[in-house]
């Protein structure tokens, strides 16, 4: 009943059916969920780098004699705020994801909900067709019926009218 | 014989919004919704639930001082600003989540009542169907017994002429005998 086309270069997608009623959407239509999900991972490995390990790894002391302890303080603040950053990304990312479902799931139901409100009011349309035919069918058996009457009607009247005229004939 | 009585006073048509005992409406009254009523498949639920916004919510701490009080008066700074920065993004990610829910909502109601009215105007276009079908079927069946009994007197009357004609020539004749 459906058939598509392979997208060519620079060929539009060709779309056919036969059925003058049936629905055309897909589905809902996402984003790739696997790259989101690799944007997040992504997001949450910046922010293990750039966060806590270095605490472990003790660089806020002098460290290879790197500077001061406040020098050292100030680094391990902006270290945890590119952390931070991060961390709040990766959830951005869980958010948009979600919402991108989300409202690819209410984009089809519009879609679909109208194209089924016209395919509707297509079949209306048509079942108007053929019920104006079949009314024009009604209307014409009364039509032939009544003629019918009438002629039989005229013929009885015209036999009236010769009895008359054949009683004058002898009279 | 004579000429008949005047015909009744035709007086006024049915008012609108009104049942006219004078005539009787003709088919149907009124659009009648589809068997088990008007749907909708568009959802008007919360897109995120609950448990999924707890999940999205849940940012991690950026540092943590895991060595308690032997470690320095640094690390225990640095941990209450990285919990006040988790915060603030917990807050404003919650805020963006609620809007994105109140902002789907709003937008899902209003496609499900598109979608409904449109599924209404279709019932009431096939409500006009039917009854301008009812009201032609009783035209035509209306025309069709008039038109019949229209016939039928214009014979009775036709051969009423007719008999009176021949009794008309007879008299003449016995007459003219006379």
């Amino acid at each position: 009943m459906f058939s598509e086309s392979s997208p060519q270069t620079n060929v539009p997608t060709a779309y056919n059916t036969d059925n003058t009623f049936a629905t055309s959407f897909s589905g809902p239509i996402t984003q790739d969920a696997r790259q989101q999900d690799v944007t997040r991972n992504e997001s949450m490995s910046r922010a293990a780098f750039q966060g806590d390990t270095r605490q472990y790894n003790q660089q806020q002391g002098k460290g290879i004699q790197a500077g001061g302890a406040g020098a050292g303080y100030r680094a391990g603040v902006q270290a945890d705020t590119e952390s931070a950053k991060a961390q709040a990304q990766a959830q951005q990312d869980m958010l948009t994801k979600q919402a991108d479902i989300s409202s690819a799931d209410l984009q089809f139901q519009e879609r679909l909900s109208g194209e089924r409100g016209w395919v509707q009011d297509l079949l209306l349309d048509r079942d108007e067709t053929r019920n104006r035919e079949r009314m024009a069918a009604y209307k014409r058996y009364a039509d032939v019926n009544l003629g019918q009457y009438e002629r039989e009607i005229k013929e009885a009247v015209a036999a009236e009218r010769r009895k008359t005229t054949i009683l004058g004939g002898l009279l | 014989m004579g000429k008949p009585a005047s015909m009744p006073p035709l007086g006024r048509g049915p008012k609108q919004g009104y049942d006219s005992p004078r005539f009787p409406t003709v088919g149907q009254k009124d659009v009648s919704a589809p068997a088990g009523g008007y749907k909708s498949i568009i959802s008007t639920k919360n897109p995120i639930d609950p448990g999924q916004m707890k999940r999205i919510t849940d940012v991690n701490q950026a540092f943590k001082n895991v060595r308690g009080s032997s470690g320095t008066a640094g690390d225990k700074s640095r941990d209450a600003f990285a919990r006040s920065v988790r915060d603030t993004s917990s807050n404003a990610i919650g805020r963006a989540g609620d809007k994105f829910t109140t902002d789907y909502k709003k937008q899902a109601e209003k496609s499900r009542a598109e979608d409904l009215l449109a599924q209404r105007q279709n019932q009431l276009d096939r409500y006009r169907q039917d009854v301008f079908k009812d009201i032609f079927d009783v035209d035509t069946g209306t025309r069709y017994d008039e038109g019949g009994k229209d016939l039928s007197q214009y014979f009775d009357t036709e051969k009423k002429n007719e008999q009176a004609k021949r009794t008309a020539m007879v008299l003449s004749f016995i007459g003219g005998l006379i």
